[in-house]
């Protein structure tokens, strides 16, 4: 995975990228590793939770919500867990893959600096089942940690004592939804819970309290617990504060991860800055792009300047999400781009509600129609009308007629395509091919 | 008779306390707080679809259906109502625009990959999908993509078949299997539209509750083997009625089709079944069909042959009369009727004690305890017993004799609405939930009692752990000094849990602790069918219509002419002068001793020495094989009448099919005896048997079919206090699919609907004679008390042989039990249960079964008291060394069919090794020569 960082003065989580052996507990020791959890240790735990809630934390998961606020719903009571959500299944999205996978220490560390905000003796890291080289590091780094004795009883001669787990999926993205995951955690099939209640934060794992955060959140604690809150909300603008790690892929000369200050950076910057993105390859000119994950609604070219802010975006109608961007060229066939973004959601639907369940089989099959050649011009109300009974409205944020949000991002590729790109669809319909397929096999149109 | 004193809804006015208002469709509203929100508009009237919503299990909220716009902070959203809970001011739309586009979604949705086979589906016509899409789902399907496909039916189990194309995943199936039967045999398999209903690749679906999940599926998808393509929902007629089979009695509907009996379904009444059916109950219908006795038989020079009805009974009168001469009413022997009806066993009663003055009378069939004691013990209900602060089981294996007593404690014990106390000597089902587990010995019961009861006494008998006993007494609030009030919210689960064990140790513990906690209720598990009807009506030993000790039977002597003289016994006693040659006539009441007795020898011998025996019976089974005279009688759902359950709940029979053209009534055969005999009792009419019940049983006082079926719904419980009774329950449910348009079929069976508290009704009229209200004054009709039980006859040194026997280091002892799927008449001719008889296993403890060099399987052969059978070798952790489990009634082959049957059984037999006069029973194993080792 080729990445950057140097567009800042000193980057937050990705530091350590530019050695070989950045996962190992030699690097991380000297590099400052288990600093910031000496010193947090060295606090109260308000303290830290006060930190925390200055340096105005987002959740680095997908929904935004920020940290500091999660860790206050905690409902109090005798047994609490923390679960690290590392089930990082989105195509395009690989941020999370390289904190796990180069440096995990980091990840132990923030897990730990939780904990003892958290006051919970008992943690887990839910990690994608996939992740085969991410598991044996961060395995081998809990082992190092516990040895190093940053992880487990009286951590650092403290009175404080955690204990860790590392724990691996079994290939469903549908865990990635916390409630599905903790189901997952408990060795039930992962579904995804009925709501209310709203949060685990009251009942969890278990059905005690508990704290679900993402990788890239944790990764994050080390360095505020050294550096302070207030430092790290100096970075960034308003609600989007400090950095972000994101995943650009798709069509540009330079795809791969870029830790960037949230907002002072904009799309254009990311896509086109010869030292982010580089540029569309062959220069050619966009036609769209993805915010935050293939959840989220298309951007166009008018979004280009907006900055990587997640109000803005939000207010746009998309999300910043999983802080992966694809980029689409205006070769890219858009009814094949949706049609493979929607046999993702079809594979992955848990089969628990009925809209998602037959939903995104449906818009499946209709998409792979149009896409081989088969399609009608009434297909494309027929697409829409289906997606209005997953996502009504398709609007975005989305209504839902379904227990999770993994229903009303079904709709998002589909819905973004038709309602811009109406022509090239119908086009593609006529044609019974895509208009860019140079080389294509398919004579005429079938209907 | 009249309503009186309240109306429903006064009633359910006064009760409510806790209500929330809301409004749905602009209709206010009261609910109660913490409802679900499409119960909250059920009981209003509104009617919310839905497809996996079910009253009694959790809310999922998979299928979507019961979408609707609720109010909430950010103005109107979509909710499920199935568990969303009311609040206070809650507004709904459950109709606007949004609410229907959405449910209609849901329903185009289901329907793309539904196969819309509904012309060859069981389910076409009373389908909850059918009748849903028809008044909210779209007109036309869009959908022209390949459906998906699966093979179908697959085989889920060995009574249901899965089609999985039909599957719409609600999850009602799998829920049923995990939260009500505590068997999660089935679960989602894949995931998507690919996701299926899957068993382990190991274990079939073979849970005894299995049709449920048949019953609550809302498609085709899940369909009954018993079922499959029998009929059309809209060909059937049915009747409610109560289950038979076990004393349980859940309220089910039969239904036929074209004058044939095609199938049972429960009825949903919250205090009983709640429409639960075990497998056994539910697909019995088979056996209407098959291996019944259609005429009158008797035997001529040795061969049983067709009779008229006027020789039969010429030849049983005649034979009556010659035992009657020779020694009065002892030469005359009356043995079952828990197979019958009250009204049945009340003119059998009539006939046997008053007319041949015979106390040689027992409906048990020696499996059970003294009849006396369990009708003297305070009783408790099912509801009762189930949200008992604590239930104490000393009895067998509930889910293997009262299945769904099983299911009801089962799902309380796991909500923790309930704590339990086993004292059972094997591990059963509700083991694991136990919170204290006491395995006593054979014969060790009483003498655990006495440790727990007997606080001042300082070492503990035989139990090794004191703190176990120590634990006991707290939960059961066992204090030095005791009070009045002691046993208050315990409840006692009782009954024989070794058929090979005398039940006085049973009898005397009972005794015991109803001495001890004044309070305690009890829950007597007697298993048979009607056995509570039989023996309130007066077919036990010392007993008489109403739970009525002989003693104080002075009102029936002057209404009947004449009563025993001789003390009653029980039917191992019975049998034993049998076979002592002391008995002229023996009667059986639909009871097949040869099949159903635990002492074969002792049967057998009985069979030899009597002179005349006399068989009632549906089924050609051994006995009534063996008789002299066999009658044929009616079977389940050819039947009316009034039966009588666990709890002293009566309910009415309703007879949905003809019985064969020559079997008569029971009862009516008893009148005809009686004419015979010139003791006319003048009633010729089911209803003048029930009315004459009604009449003189005070305990049955005013309860008769009549006001039973005007106002008895699910049943109502005896004794009545006062001349008003709370109805059992007032859920009525809707059974017809075709009668009630719209999603009325199996949805309605599973709705609470409209229930309200009982309400009072008054069961007596003016016109009633009320002669039992005379012999109530008369304080000569008091029911039964524990003061009036007659102590244990067969062992008259009392409490001296209350001690555990020694038994040899050679032998094992024996606890002998029943399964639900053992080789009785309802396995023997019900075509689909029959593979699941199973062959006999005797259970031994890992080191029992190494000392022998025994490995699970291994086959085994099994002697004691000069007899030899064989069974396949289990090893059960659970078990203690030095003890053995085996089975009643199993085969020795796998398939009863199979064309060695009777030898089968018959060498697979464990009640050849059993003395029904001994205390316990010990066992010694001969282990089989294994050729095949030999030669490896």
């Amino acid at each position: 995975m080729r990445g950057k960082n140097n567009m800042l003065n000193e980057p937050i989580v990705t530091k350590r990228m530019g050695f070989e052996d950045s996962y190992t507990l030699e690097r991380y020791l000297a590099t400052g590793g288990y600093e910031g959890l000496r010193k947090a240790l060295s606090m109260t735990r308000e303290q830290v939770k006060e930190e925390v809630n200055k340096a105005s934390l987002l959740g680095r998961g997908g929904a935004g919500f920020p940290a500091g606020r999660k860790w206050s719903m905690l409902r109090q009571a005798p047994t609490s867990y923390l679960v690290i959500n590392g089930d990082e299944s989105e195509p395009a999205t690989f941020k999370d893959h390289l904190l796990v996978e180069r440096d995990p220490h980091q990840l132990i560390e923030g897990t730990m600096i939780a904990a003892y905000a958290l006051g919970v003796s008992q943690a887990f890291i839910f990690t994608r089942g996939e992740f085969a080289l991410g598991i044996e590091r961060l395995t081998a780094a809990c082992n190092e940690a516990y040895e190093y004795n940053a992880v487990g009883k009286n951590i650092f001669g403290s009175d404080f004592s955690v204990d860790l787990v590392i724990h691996p999926g079994a290939g469903a993205y549908i865990c990635g939804e916390e409630t599905s995951l903790i189901e997952s955690l408990e060795g039930n099939r992962g579904f995804p819970r009925i709501k209310p209640p709203f949060f685990p934060a009251v009942t969890g794992l278990y059905g005690e309290p508990t704290v679900v955060n993402n990788v890239e959140t944790m990764s994050n604690l080390p360095w505020i617990v050294l550096n302070g809150g207030d430092a790290f909300a100096a970075l960034g603008q308003g609600s989007s504060a400090g950095t972000r790690l994101f995943a650009l892929s798709g069509r540009v000369n330079r795809p791969g991860w870029y830790e960037l200050e949230m907002s002072k950076t904009t799309f254009r910057d990311l896509i086109y800055d010869k030292d982010l993105g580089g540029g569309i390859i062959g220069d050619k000119k966009i036609k769209a792009f993805i915010p935050g994950g293939v959840s989220a609604p298309w951007f166009f070219e008018e979004h280009l300047d907006m900055g990587l802010d997640q109000d803005a975006v939000a207010k746009a109608g998309s999300m910043l999400g999983s802080g992966s961007v694809v980029v689409m060229d205006e070769t890219t066939c858009v009814v094949r781009a949706s049609w493979r973004i929607t046999r993702f959601f079809h594979r992955e639907s848990c089969g628990q509600c009925t809209p998602c369940r037959e939903g995104s089989g449906w818009l499946e099959k209709i998409m792979r129609r149009i896409e081989e050649g088969s399609g009608r011009p009434e297909d494309l109300d027929l697409l829409m009308d289906v997606c209005d009974s997953i996502a009504p409205g398709v609007t975005w944020p989305p209504q839902q007629t379904t227990i999770c949000v993994l229903g009303p991002s079904i709709p998002s590729s589909i819905a973004s395509a038709i309602r811009h790109l109406r022509d090239e669809f119908l086009e593609h319909i006529k044609l019974g091919h895509c208009p860019y397929e140079k080389d294509h096999i398919l004579t005429g149109a079938a209907r | 008779m009249t309503d009186t004193v309240h109306t429903q809804n006064q009633a359910e006015e006064e009760e409510r306390d806790n209500t929330v208002n809301i409004v749905i469709d602009g209709v206010a509203i009261k609910a109660n707080e913490g409802e679900l929100l499409i119960e909250a508009a059920e009981r209003n009237g509104i009617f919310i679809p839905r497809f996996c919503y079910h009253p009694h299990m959790e809310p999922v909220g998979m299928c979507r259906m019961c979408l609707v716009e609720v109010s909430g902070p950010r103005g109107f959203a979509l909710q499920p109502a199935c568990y969303l809970k009311v609040q206070e001011n809650m507004e709904v739309m459950a109709s606007s625009d949004k609410a229907k586009r959405a449910q209609e979604g849901v329903l185009e949705l289901l329907l793309i990959n539904h196969p819309l086979d509904c012309p060859v589906c069981d389910k076409g016509g009373e389908c909850p999908l059918q009748d849903q899409t028809m008044s909210y789902g779209p007109g036309e399907s869009r959908f022209i993509e390949e459906k998906r496909h699966f093979d179908k039916p697959i085989e889920l189990g060995p009574l249901t078949y899965l089609d999985r194309e039909r599957c719409i995943q609600c999850a009602r199936c799998t829920r049923f299997a995990a939260e009500v039967a505590g068997e999660p045999q089935i679960d989602f398999a894949g995931r998507g539209d690919m996701t299926m209903v899957a068993t382990s690749p190991t274990r079939p679906f073979d849970s005894y509750f299995s049709g449920n999940t048949v019953q609550i599926c809302p498609v085709g998808a899940l369909t009954a083997k018993a079922y499959r393509f029998k009929s059309r929902p809209w060909d059937l007629e049915q009747a409610e009625t109560t289950c038979t089979l076990c004393s349980v009695g859940c309220r089910e509907v039969a239904q036929s089709s074209a004058g044939e009996l095609v199938r049972y379904l429960g009825v949903d009444n919250l205090t009983l079944n709640q429409s639960w059916l075990c497998d056994k109950g539910r697909y019995s219908f088979e056996a209407v069909k098959n291996g019944r006795v259609l005429t009158p038989l008797a035997r001529h020079e040795g061969v049983l042959e067709e009779v008229r009805w006027a020789d039969a009974l010429a030849d049983i009168t005649a034979g009556i009369r010659a035992g009657l001469a020779k020694g009065g009413g002892d030469q005359i022997a009356v043995l079952g009727g828990a197979k019958f009806t009250n009204e049945d066993n009340y003119m059998w009663a009539r006939l046997a004690k008053g007319v041949f003055g015979s106390e040689l009378v027992d409906a048990q069939l020696g499996d059970g305890f003294n009849a006396e004691l369990a009708l003297a013990l305070p009783r408790a209900g099912i509801e009762e017993t189930v949200n008992a602060r604590t239930v104490v089981l000393i009895a067998g294996d509930l889910k293997e004799e009262l299945p769904v007593l099983y299911l009801r404690l089962y799902q309380n014990l796991a909500k923790g609405k309930t704590k339990l106390i086993e004292i059972s000597p094997t591990h059963t089902s509700l083991s694991d939930l136990a919170k204290i587990k006491l395995s006593p010995r054979p014969g060790e019961l009483f003498s655990i009692t006495e440790d727990i009861f007997d606080v001042t006494k300082n070492s503990v008998g035989s139990l090794k752990d004191e703190s176990v006993i120590s634990s006991i007494r707290q939960f059961l609030d066992v204090r030095e000094e005791t009070s009045a009030d002691d046993g208050e919210g315990i409840v006692f689960v009782v009954g024989n849990a070794n058929l090979a064990e005398a039940p006085i140790y049973l009898e005397e513990s009972l005794k015991l602790i109803a001495a001890k906690l004044p309070k305690a209720k009890f829950l007597p598990a007697l298993r048979r069918g009607n056995i509570f009807g039989a023996l309130d009506m007066g077919l036990g030993p010392n007993l008489l219509p109403g739970r009525i000790n002989k003693d104080r039977g002075d009102f029936f002597r002057r209404t009947w002419g004449t009563l025993p003289a001789s003390p009653g016994i029980g039917t191992p006693e019975i049998l034993a002068k049998c076979a002592a040659g002391e008995v002229s006539v023996l009667v059986l009441l639909g009871a097949d001793p040869l099949s159903d007795f635990v002492d074969q020898a002792l049967v057998q011998k009985a069979f030899e020495n009597t002179p005349f025996i006399i068989s009632l019976a549906s089924h050609m089974d051994p006995s009534a094989t063996s008789a002299d005279v066999v009658l044929p009688v009616p079977y389940m759902g050819e039947t009316a009448g009034t039966v009588t359950n666990l709890e002293g709940r009566v309910s009415v029979l309703g007879q949905k099919v003809t019985p064969p053209a020559l079997a008569r009534q029971p009862w009516l055969i008893a009148a005809d005896i009686a004419r015979l005999l010139e003791e006319d009792f003048g009633l010729y009419t089911l209803e003048e048997v029930s009315q004459e019940i009604a009449d003189t049983v005070s305990l049955y006082r005013g309860v008769s079919l009549a006001s039973l079926k005007r106002f008895g719904g699910d049943g109502v419980f005896v004794p009545v206090k006062a001349a008003k009774v709370k109805i059992a329950s007032s859920t009525k449910s809707i059974f017809d699919p075709i009668a009630v348009p719209g999603i009325a079929s199996v949805e309605e069976q599973g709705a609470p609907i409209k229930t309200g508290s009982a309400k009072p009704i008054a069961l007596q009229d003016g016109n009633t004679k009320d002669s039992s209200a005379e012999a109530l004054a008369k304080g000569d009709a008091r029911l039964i008390s524990l003061a009036d039980v007659t102590s244990a006859t067969r062992h008259a040194g009392g409490l001296d042989v209350i001690a555990e026997p020694k038994s040899d280091k050679y032998s094992l002892r024996l606890i002998l039990q029943r399964d639900l799927y053992d080789a009785g008449s309802t396995l023997v001719n019900c075509p689909t249960l029959a593979s699941l008889g199973g062959v006999q296993e005797i259970l031994l403890a890992p080191s029992a079964a190494s000392g022998f060099g025994l490995q699970n399987g291994s086959p085994v052969n099994v002697t004691g008291r000069g007899q030899m059978i064989e069974a396949q070798v289990k090893i059960d952790k659970s078990l203690s060394p030095g003890l053995a489990v085996l089975k009643v009634n199993k085969s020795k082959a796998n398939d009863i069919f199979s064309a060695d049957v009777s030898d089968g059984i018959a060498s697979g037999r464990a009640e050849l090794l059993v003395d029904a006069s001994a205390l316990v029973t010990d066992i010694r194993l001969e282990t089989k020569h294994d050729k095949k080792k030999e030669l490896g």
